[in-house]
Parts: C-alpha cells; structure tokens; sequence
C-alpha cells in the first residue's frame, strides 16, 4: 500500500499533466487541494516544466506572482463575486459568445444610427420618383386629355382623338377625293346586294 | 534495408487543463486557484505585448480572471482552456484600451506602438512586471533546472524528457520505455520533486511572498 504522504503529491504532479482519472482521484485530488503546500508545489512544477521546455535561455519570468492570487482572492471576496450560472446556447456552442466584445457599448447605437440612414435614404427617394401610380395615371389622364378633341359634327359634337383628326385634316388637304363619298357608279360597282351602310 | 512505410496517425489534442478546470467549474476555488498560478505569467506577458502601463497590465490581467472565474460555468469544453482564457484577455485589454482612449488626460505613452513587431515570441519579451533583476534571476533559476535535470538517473531524466519537451502522454510514454503506466508517473513524480527540491526556494525569494 503506498504511503499517503508520498501518494497526494503524485497526484498533484500527474494533474499537472492532465493525466488524473478524476473517478479514480477524487478523494485523494480533493486532499491535496486543501493542502497548505499545493500553491508553492504547483508552482514549482509549473516552472519546472517551463524551464525544461524553454532551455535556460528564455527571458521569461518563472514561477508566478504569489501576491497576485492573494489580490485577486481579496478582489473576489470582497466584491462578493459570484460564477455566472449555467445557461445553455441550445446548439452547445463555446461560450466565447458570452464574453463582450469590445465595441458592444457602441455597436447598438450604430445600428440604430444605420437604419435611420437608411429609412431616410428611402424616403428621399421615395419622395424624389414620386408615387408610380398617381403619375403613371396623371400622365395616362393628360396624355388623355391631350389626344381627345371636341369635333362639331352633324351630329352634334363629338370627341375624337386629335391626333387622327390632324392626320385626317392632311390627307383631305393633300388628296382627299378619295375620302369623299364615292360616286354611285362606285358605290354599287362592288357590291350586287349592297345595301345603305348606313353612313 | 527495406523502408517502414510512413503511417499517418490522428493526433488527439488533450487539454490537460480538463481535469482542473473540471474541478472549477464544479466550484472548485482551489482548482481555480492553480490555474490562476499556471497562466498568470502567460497572460500577463500577452496584455503587455499591448499595453505599457505597469499598473495596466496587471489591473487587465486581474480583469481577465475575475470575468474567467465568472463565466467558468459557461465554459463547455469544446477548445482548449487556454484559448478561452486567451480570448477573454484580448477582449479586456482591447475594451480597456478603447475606455482609456477615450479619455483625453491619457498619455500616448500607456500604448504600445502599432509598428511593435508583432512576431516576436512573446516569452523573448520584458512584460511590465518583469524587471531586469527578476529576468536575471529567472534566468539562474532556469539554469539550475536544467543542471538538476541532467544529474537525474536516466529513467528519471528521459520520462520527465519524454512528457515536458515532447508532449508524450503517459499511455505514450509507457510504450517507449516498455513499463507500467504507473511506474511513468511515480518517475516523472519522482523527477520533478529531485529539481523542486533545489528551485523552490529560489521561487519563493523571487516572488519576495511565501504561498
């Protein structure tokens, strides 16, 4: 049976290199946590490993800052500083997503500032094309009005549209005889059981 | 002679971290604690490559793992501690960094220049904290390290060999030097208490504080 005192300090030593079954090793671990000596232990094969590692070349400071922990141990303490409790992201995503970025304090206020551009960019022109409808309809409505005229015939008056009233207008001007009512000779050559028209 | 054909193996990353950080996140504060201890002087040198300021550094390095040991429930497994520990770093030097530009009565001087050269091994680097004095001591230091592992009898020097500088498991190292998994780790035990034993004083006197 191993002697205790030689076993917990081998524990400490496998855990530094993650090699612990934590089943196997929860009694023994949770002793040489408590023990006053795991911090100055675990310190030294920290530095240890860094040195075998690095060569005796290396600029880097061994061995962390004692005064360090027991700051931040006060810090925590006093603050009352508590771990977050556990919420899950559903998709078991790393919870990096939950640290803050950098610009978080201003990046709502960005995105509020980027859609009020934005909704005034549509406004602006909304208001500069005008409303399809409305104008496609004036434009239809004057063109309209542009095409149609008020012709005075036997009948009475009449709305006709100008432009073939102009166009009529010329052909009589440049050869209208044949636009004039055609002879009888004409008018009953084509047609064997021709009848008034009606005209 | 004939060749031995070249075997691709899949390498599986074990964060050895995963036991530790199990244990805190179970709300071990010890198991914390010792984390702290182990990535103190990392993350430290890591903000100073972006902030000068001594007392910066360490404002944003104590910073980092207060909003660590907050979100330790948070964390999932799914990368490597150290890179999560990574990540809260940059982003609290990076979020400190933009509050002090902001405000006018900082000097220039808290920064470190956009032209620093950003490949150099940031264990090549003086960090805030480390002094001359303390690089030349971690320095002495280092050398009697690796003096006391070359007195080590030679099962002891190569299984200690074997796991710090070329990151064999136990499992790995029982194969290559043909024993127990157990007589492994009572040798690396072994060997890492023969050089404690010479450097831990030396550790203490450094830190000027016992633990």
């Amino acid at each position: 049976m191993k002697n205790p005192e030689f076993y917990c300090p081998e524990l400490l030593s496998a855990l530094v290199d993650g090699e612990l079954d934590m089943g196997a090793a929860d009694t023994g671990l949770r002793e040489v946590l408590q023990s006053n000596t795991v911090h100055s232990e675990w310190n030294s094969y920290q530095a240890i490993g860094h040195a075998i590692r690095n060569g005796a070349g290396s600029d880097a400071q061994l061995g962390a800052d004692s005064a360090f922990l027991q700051r931040l141990n006060r810090r925590i303490a006093d603050e009352k500083i508590m771990p977050e409790p556990h919420f899950s992201h559903g998709n078991g995503a790393i919870s990096l997503l939950s640290q803050p970025a950098a610009n978080q304090d201003v990046f709502r206020w960005k995105m509020v500032a980027g859609f009020a551009s934005l909704a005034a960019s549509l406004i602006v022109v909304w208001n500069f094309i005008g409303s399809p409808d409305a104008s496609a309809s004036a434009q239809l409505a004057q063109n309209r009005m542009v095409e149609q005229v008020v012709v005075t015939s036997p009948q009475g008056p009449v709305v006709r549209d100008a432009r073939l009233e102009e166009l009529l207008a010329a052909h009589k001007q440049l050869g209208g005889s044949s636009l004039q009512a055609p002879s009888g000779f004409l008018r009953n050559a084509g047609f064997e059981n021709s009848q008034s028209s009606g005209r | 002679m004939s060749e031995s054909p070249v075997i691709l193996q899949e390498v599986k990353v074990v964060d050895s971290d995963a036991p530790l950080v199990e244990r805190a996140v179970a709300g071990d504060h010890k198991a914390f604690e010792l984390l702290v201890i182990k990535y103190q002087r990392r993350i430290q040198r890591l903000i100073g490559r972006m902030v000068r300021d001594v007392d910066l550094v360490e404002d944003i390095a104590q910073e980092t793992f207060i909003r660590a040991y907050r979100a330790l429930a948070q964390f999932r497994g799914d990368a490597q501690f150290y890179t999560w520990l990574y990540r809260i770093a940059v982003n609290t030097a990076k979020k400190s960094l933009m509050d002090l530009k902001r405000n006018p009565t900082v000097s220039e001087n808290f920064f470190k220049s956009d032209d620093d050269d950003e490949t150099s091994p940031v264990e090549n680097e003086l960090t805030s904290s480390e002094t001359p004095d303390a690089v030349l001591a971690s320095k002495e230091i280092a050398q009697i390290i690796n003096t006391a592992l070359e007195a080590l009898p030679e099962e002891l020097r190569q299984a200690i060999t074997l796991r710090e500088i070329e990151g064999l498991s136990y499992e790995e190292i029982s194969e290559a030097m043909s024993c127990p998994i157990g007589t492994v780790r009572s040798r690396i035990f072994r060997a890492r208490e023969a050089i404690s034993q010479k450097v831990k004083p030396l550790l203490e006197n450094q830190s000027g504080k016992r633990w």
